[in-house]
């Protein structure tokens, strides 16, 4: 996957913003260690980073960094969801999925009044691939419970979601971390989905609702 | 699940497990990984497992087959961690190695101390030496150079390094120094130190470093007797 980088001088210059407070968001994990990428330049080792993903995490960090916590913040960014509980009144409130989906859970949660935040993320996935019109509800389905069985073994670590179609079959799997990808002839590679992103993009919708 | 106390004197071993308080005085093993509220040695202790305390106290010599978790921790004499050590206070006096990274909010050093991994903390201080393999990043770092000191790369709002006097025998054998290849803050104060590239916003090079690249913003002041190669001024 190319990438534009961006060096840790031109960035520091461009955001205005200081070597110590860099240094204390990746402390506070803010900033995800793998962005911090090093390669050797004439100058000796320097540090690059993904200059799309950093500069807009900065400038979410300076928005917020004085209503909340760098801890709060922390929370947020973090790959590894809090405790979050949510009950059935609130997740149709904040209209976080559609009616079809949400059907799925409730009947599946049957009497039980919360709802974790992983149970809510591989419905909003599955969500956000049916509404980009990728996948048949069928499918849908299949990925959703696919990823709520083996996501807990992944919780934390950075994962992809990939799906592939050949011949109108669909298969889908969980990758750890990120590699490339070859696929055979005749394979349509349908989604591939960052988790943590979604994982970030749900954060959002939660505590803004 | 009840905790209980375990306590061991003279020479024994227990399990792991869940415990309260755990007592070793003399020479003590604990086979699994350790769950209690405090942890109290004094002597030997080996522990093969992992250990999560609230205090551990160390007074003698402790060797911990995994990683600690601990709110606080206090060491007289020597610590030796074959995992990771996450905790908020650290205080060392003797020697403290933890192999794999550290996380703290506060590490305070009388002695050496020797981190294989990266180590974060909100305050790092220490009298002494000290070897880290990868990256110091702290708030602040104040360190009163005893002997030879390694680091790759050291991060931070504040990094403070100085001599301290040494008596004359260490300063023969063990010469007080810093070697890092990369050092980067807001305020820097450097002495005796060896450096690739130093970069800051208000930097001071003291006597007896030796820098081959300098950037700074605000403000550079150096020493008569530092070596420095290119100087930038960003």
């Amino acid at each position: 996957m190319d990438q534009e980088l961006i060096s840790k001088k031109e960035l520091l210059e461009l955001t205005g913003i200081s070597y110590g407070q860099l240094y204390r968001w990746k402390r506070k994990k803010l900033i995800p260690e793998d962005w911090f990428i090093r390669k050797s330049t004439f100058t000796g080792q320097e540090t690059f980073f993904p200059k799309e993903k950093i500069l807009a995490r900065i400038e979410r960090i300076k928005e917020l960094k004085d209503e909340r916590s760098l801890d709060e913040l922390a929370a947020m960014f973090a790959p590894d969801p809090a405790a979050v509980v949510l009950t059935k009144e609130e997740v149709v409130k904040r209209h976080i999925v559609s009616d079809v989906v949400w059907q799925w859970l409730n009947e599946q949660l049957g009497d039980e009044e919360g709802v974790s935040f992983t149970q809510l993320l591989s419905l909003y996935i599955v969500d956000r691939l049916l509404r980009s019109g990728e996948i048949s509800v069928e499918e849908g389905k299949h990925i959703w419970k696919m990823f709520e069985h083996h996501y807990p073994a992944l919780q934390g670590k950075i994962c992809e979601l990939i799906v592939l179609r050949k011949i109108g079959v669909a298969v889908c799997f969980l990758l750890e971390g990120t590699a490339d990808l070859y696929v055979e002839e005749g394979v349509k590679l349908v989604a591939r989905l960052h988790v943590p992103t979604y994982i970030e993009e749900l954060k959002w919708h939660i505590s803004e609702g | 699940m009840e905790r209980r106390d375990l306590v061991i004197a003279g020479t024994g071993h227990a399990s792991g497990g869940l415990y309260h308080t755990v007592k070793l005085s003399g020479n003590g093993k604990l086979y699994g990984d350790i769950d209690c509220m405090e942890m109290r040695v004094q002597g030997n202790a080996t522990v093969e497992g992992n250990v999560k305390a609230n205090v551990v106290h160390i007074a003698g010599k402790g060797y911990v087959k995994g990683g600690v978790d601990c709110e606080w921790i206090k060491v007289s004499g020597s610590v030796n961690v074959e995992g990771n050590m996450q905790c908020q206070e650290a205080t060392v006096r003797g020697r403290g190695t933890v192999k794999g990274a550290w996380t703290a909010e506060e590490i305070r050093a009388y002695g050496e101390l020797d981190v294989g991994g990266d180590c974060s903390a909100e305050r790092f201080e220490i009298d002494g030496h000290f070897t880290i393999g990868g990256l110091l990043n702290a708030g602040y770092v104040a360190v009163k150079l005893l002997g030879p000191c390694r680091v790759q790369e050291i991060g931070g709002e504040t990094i403070v390094v100085k001599k301290q006097s040494a008596s004359l025998w260490k300063k023969l054998f063990f010469p007080p120094s810093l070697t890092a290849d990369v050092i980067e803050g807001d305020e820097i104060h450097l002495e005796h130190t060896t450096a690739k590239t130093v970069r800051g916003n208000r930097v001071t090079i003291g006597p007896g470093c030796e820098i081959e690249r300098v950037e700074y913003r605000d403000m550079l002041e150096c020493d008569e007797e530092a070596k420095i190669g290119t100087v930038e001024k960003g």
